[in-house]
């Protein structure tokens, strides 16, 4: 099932510093593995990564450097500890805000 | 002729003010597609099918180019870039001031003399002089040829100079030796060696107005017993002092 843009694009921030969380990677291999993580759900326009990528960078929530690979010297993408931190962070709002969002379309109230 | 890819990298681009950055989104965006192709290649996809498939997988040229322009802002690139010229200039600067009042000769005079020094301990007696400053500390003591060789190490530094072919040099001071049974006397002292290690820096030697000598000096006293303490002196240069070095007893 494909998912409305919009929903994704709130959330990118937090999924592509999950994927950084384990380990370094390239921008090809970001978009394969959101891809393969979330069975095809979360596809993105692949450009649009790099807007993200260069925000991330210019938090000082990620790193990057060059490294060598098959002939290709491309940038890899490595997590900081200000990056680990908010990751934590956008897990636990993303976790309140599911819970309120099933709480309202399930009819479920506090009061 | 410009390829398709070329053709999106550059309509992204345009929308980069910050220039200086464009170069490298380029190349890091052509490393994507680059990627992509390769991958669909890999799955026998034609190369201009792959190229098109992997085209069109970037996005829309002039969205990316403007969010990443949000995030490669002019006024904080060039800033940075400002900023890095400006350190550049500095430490331009601070090299061309070192330079012009130390003189380069001068100065790699310094850093070689820096280097041939080796300061005394920290526990080293010492001594203010007219023209400089005396340290004494005990060194090894060892057993030759039936005697007791004790190592006696001096540095000197000098604060002035001594005129022109008046440079102080501590093999011509006619240093003295005591210990507890009196003045070593000279024979006493046969052999005596001495090895010296000067270091000299001097800017301006006719008016003496900055730089240094340094000397370090190890006596050797042959003696017939390991010593406890010696004391130098120098009685020819008018000054009442001594200097008093300590040996370690033997646990």
């Amino acid at each position: 099932m494909k998912i409305d843009k919009s929903l994704i694009s709130g959330s990118t921030t937090m999924l592509i510093l999950s994927l950084l969380a384990k380990e370094e990677m390239y921008g090809y291999q970001m978009i394969l593995e959101l891809a393969r993580r979330s069975n095809r759900t979360f596809e993105l326009k692949e450009g649009t990564l790099y807007p993200i990528l260069h925000g991330l960078e210019a938090e000082q929530l990620v790193t990057v450097r060059e490294k060598e690979a098959d002939g290709r010297v491309r940038k890899y993408y490595r997590i900081t500890k200000k990056g680990l931190k908010a990751l934590e962070a956008k897990k636990e709002e993303w976790g309140v805000f599911t819970e309120q969002v099933n709480a309202v379309i399930h009819g479920a109230s506090l009061a | 002729m410009r390829d398709n890819f070329q053709i999106w990298v550059d309509a992204v681009c345009e929308q980069v003010r910050f220039w200086p950055d464009r170069k490298g989104i380029a190349k890091e965006l052509r490393i994507h597609y680059e990627d992509h192709c390769q991958a669909l290649e890999r799955l026998n996809y034609e190369r201009p099918l792959a190229e098109e498939r992997s085209l069109r997988a970037m996005g829309n040229a002039q969205e990316v180019g403007r969010a990443l322009d949000r995030v490669h802002k002019p006024w904080l690139g060039w800033l940075w870039e400002a900023s890095r010229w400006l350190a550049r200039c500095l430490a331009v600067l601070a090299l061309v001031t070192l330079l012009w009042t130390v003189g380069w000769e001068s100065l790699a005079e310094r850093t070689q003399g820096e280097l041939a020094w080796e300061a005394p301990p920290a526990g080293a007696e010492s001594v203010e002089l007219e023209h400089g400053t005396l340290w004494a500390a005990p060194g090894d003591v060892t057993e030759r040829d039936g005697h007791t060789v004790a190592e006696v190490r001096l540095w000197l530094q000098m604060r002035d100079p001594l005129g022109t072919g008046g440079y102080a040099c501590m093999r011509n001071w006619m240093f003295s030796y005591r210990d507890e049974q009196g003045e070593l006397p000279l024979q006493t002292r046969d052999p005596l060696t001495m090895e010296l290690t000067p270091s000299r820096y001097w800017q301006n030697m006719d008016s003496g107005s900055r730089g240094w000598t340094r000397y370090r000096q190890t006596v050797e006293l042959v003696l017939d017993s390991p010593p406890r303490w010696a004391e130098v002196s120098y009685p020819l240069s008018g000054g009442d002092w001594a200097l008093r070095v300590e040996w370690e007893a033997e646990p």
